[in-house]
């Protein structure tokens, strides 16, 4: 097993997955039968996946890394804490309700159910009766349960239920790969696996909410807009517009997330240095073709049938400026949410210290990370200030540790960064970690005889 | 209906510039903001350098993993503590057997383009089984809006009301006894029944 087959394995999932259910929904409007439309997007899933995989491979230079550097004592420990989490994830899958979750499991069988039966009359996007299944929602997650519902027996809700640990498992894949790029193998895996041991993340993967799969979207996006700004390679804006993608067609939060990638992208190549012009129109006509690819069919659809909704206000800006007193509210809760160990143990506490003691040294990929995490929180502030829901607080309670879910391991990537990418040997932080390695050295420990000097 | 036309035209007016002068807001700030960004991404271009692999006792690997530690241990504590309180209950019954196999029996009585009131002493679940197990046919739950929480079970009298003014054929009634005058009662099976109104 290798970094690079790693790589292929999760992110031809998660992408493989976007391009299936979007290319089914195509066949849906067309009007094609469930059951061929499932063979016919497999082939075309299978088609584009070998492009792509050629593509990528032949953009990489660098030499195909073994896990073998790992070491089998690390090796062991990290597969062991993250098979733990994602048994964990499995478990509370198959001890699910089959109805738990009006925003989950319950709404993507009804709405997989709706297609593999034919797919649902062009009434349902307008029925008020069935509105507790948001018609308005994308359907990414229902689209991909579908074809696994529709087999017979109690094999196919198994099946449809570890859609969530998958993701979960494909994220913990993401960010490996992406950090042990940058940091090497051994950060990478202490990274993985406290993304694994967050206690959110395989409760949720196991009851089926869509915020896994579009954390492992974000993620997707966020390491892969890293790896092009250092980089400079067009695929890698073009893998970055794709996750941004599959996070718009993943849920409604995605789009505005999409949004916010798109703008960065903008903000970087605009003031890159750069003697071609026609490089620089390439990467950005890329980075748009590519964002708006997966959720394309389900943008046109939405401008054209407006599906019912029902939680949030016209968006207008009058709306904005009549709620704007909520604001201070709903930031009280973001902190009372970051400050819950239960959900979160110690992750936005020690971003919280890593910041303030690096504040002022911080790297480029640092402030990137922090301009995606700070758009993100502004974007679910958004959601609460536009909330129709009476009383608003009621929704923000419960809601927000899963709209914290979508953004945790962008704040542990910021973590990361913000102890390998920083000034760090002039900071607190590497002083304090100096004087206690000095202190275990004085105490005669064996096993840092090797250590270089702090 | 001018004067109502006009008041739309100024209403969206005033939005639309509301909408300019926030777009131009953000150009600025993207501009200066980028502009502040010239110098470290031109670096960044620069800056392809190949992972090293670091020590594990490397002061700053130490350093995160200690850290790690901190973000791991309580988790894992809490992680056990959840795995601990699941062993001990029996799974949730997201669905009594005797539920499905009921709707299972309706499905077979009642044409696919059937319109049905449901009736629960648990609402939500048999609202949400109802609309899954029998789709396509229509269900309409006797509790209203609040199909999705609890409350208490309607009399025979409303639940036929509902079904005329629904132009619902059949009412379905699961884990509480109704008796319905006039109606045919056309399936019986453990708790539920199927009444034609």
């Amino acid at each position: 097993m290798n970094v690079a087959l790693m790589e292929v394995l999760a992110v031809g999932w998660a992408l493989g997955m976007a391009v299936f259910t979007s290319t089914l929904f195509v066949f849906y409007l067309v009007g094609v039968p469930f059951h061929l439309s499932v063979l016919l997007a497999l082939v075309i899933v299978v088609i584009l996946a070998g492009v792509g995989l050629r593509v990528v491979m032949q953009s990489r230079a660098s030499p195909v890394t073994s896990l073998a550097n790992l070491g089998w004592v690390k090796g062991t420990l990290g597969l062991l804490v993250c098979g733990g989490s994602l048994l964990l994830s499995v478990w509370t899958a198959e001890r699910t309700p089959f109805n738990y979750g009006w925003d989950s499991w319950a709404i993507w069988a009804l709405k997989a159910k709706f297609f593999y039966e034919g797919g649902p009359p062009a009434s349902y996007f307008h029925d008020r009766l069935l509105l507790f299944s948001h018609p308005n929602y994308p359907l990414n997650l229902p689209l991909a349960e579908a074809p696994l519902l529709s087999m017979s027996g109690s094999k196919g809700p198994f099946l449809a239920a570890l859609l969530g640990p998958v993701c979960l498992a494909a994220l913990l894949v993401i960010v490996f790969v992406g950090t042990s790029r940058e940091y090497g193998q051994g950060v990478a895996l202490l990274c993985t696996s406290a993304l694994a041991l967050l206690p959110e993340f395989p409760i949720l993967a196991g009851r089926d909410y869509a915020d896994v799969p579009l954390a492992m979207y974000l993620c997707g996006a966020t390491l892969y807009l890293l790896l092009w700004l250092e980089t400079d390679q067009t695929v890698n804006v073009a893998l970055m517009g794709m996750f941004a993608g599959g996070a718009a067609w993943t849920k409604k939060e995605g789009l505005a997330a999409s949004a916010v990638f798109l703008v960065i992208v903008a903000v970087c190549e605009v003031s890159r240095h750069r003697a071609e012009t026609r490089k620089r129109i390439r990467n950005l006509s890329v980075g748009i073709v590519s964002t708006l690819a997966i959720p394309a069919p389900w943008i046109v659809f939405s401008v054209f049938v407006h599906p019912i909704g029902e939680d949030v206000l016209p968006l207008s800006p009058h709306t904005a400026l009549a709620n704007v007193s909520r604001v201070p509210t709903i930031a009280s809760y973001f902190l009372r949410q970051m400050a819950n160990t239960d959900n979160w143990s110690g992750l936005w506490f020690l971003l919280g210290i890593g910041l303030l003691c690096l504040g002022p040294k911080l790297s480029v990929r640092s402030i990137i990370l922090i301009a995606i995490l700070l758009a993100e929180l502004v974007v679910d502030m958004g959601a609460y200030v536009y909330s129709d829901w009476h009383p608003y607080i009621y929704h923000i309670q419960v809601s927000v540790d899963r709209l914290f879910a979508q953004i945790a391991p962008i704040g542990l990537l910021l973590l990361i960064d913000v102890m390998f990418g920083s000034d760090w040997d002039r900071s607190l932080a590497a002083r304090m970690a100096g004087a206690l390695y000095q202190r275990r050295r004085t105490s005669g420990s064996e096993h840092l005889e090797d250590m270089p000097s702090a | 209906m001018w004067p109502q036309t006009t008041g739309r035209l100024v209403r969206l007016a005033n939005e639309a510039t509301t909408l300019m002068k926030w777009a131009s807001m953000t150009m600025t700030f993207a501009r200066s903001a980028g502009r502040r960004l010239v110098s470290v991404l031109n670096t960044c271009a620069s800056t392809n350098r190949p992972a090293t692999e670091m020590r594990l006792f490397h002061p700053r690997v130490f350093m995160v993993a200690l850290l790690c530690i901190f973000i791991v241990l309580p988790s894992a504590m809490n992680d056990l503590a959840t795995v601990v309180v699941t062993l001990k209950q029996p799974p949730a019954g997201d669905s009594s057997p005797g539920l499905d196999s009921f709707l299972a029996s309706v499905r077979t009585v009642t044409s696919p383009h059937a319109r049905i009131v449901v009736a629960s002493s648990s609402p939500a679940l048999v609202f949400y089984r109802s609309t899954y197990l029998l789709y396509p046919r229509r269900i309409f739950p006797a509790t209203g809006r609040g199909a999705a929480w609890p409350g208490k079970p309607p009399s025979p009298h409303h639940m036929t009301q509902l079904a005329r003014a629904r132009n619902a054929l059949y009412v379905l009634v699961w884990g509480f006894n109704s008796k319905f005058v006039g109606s045919r009662s056309i399936l019986k099976r453990g708790q539920g029944i199927l009444v034609r109104v």
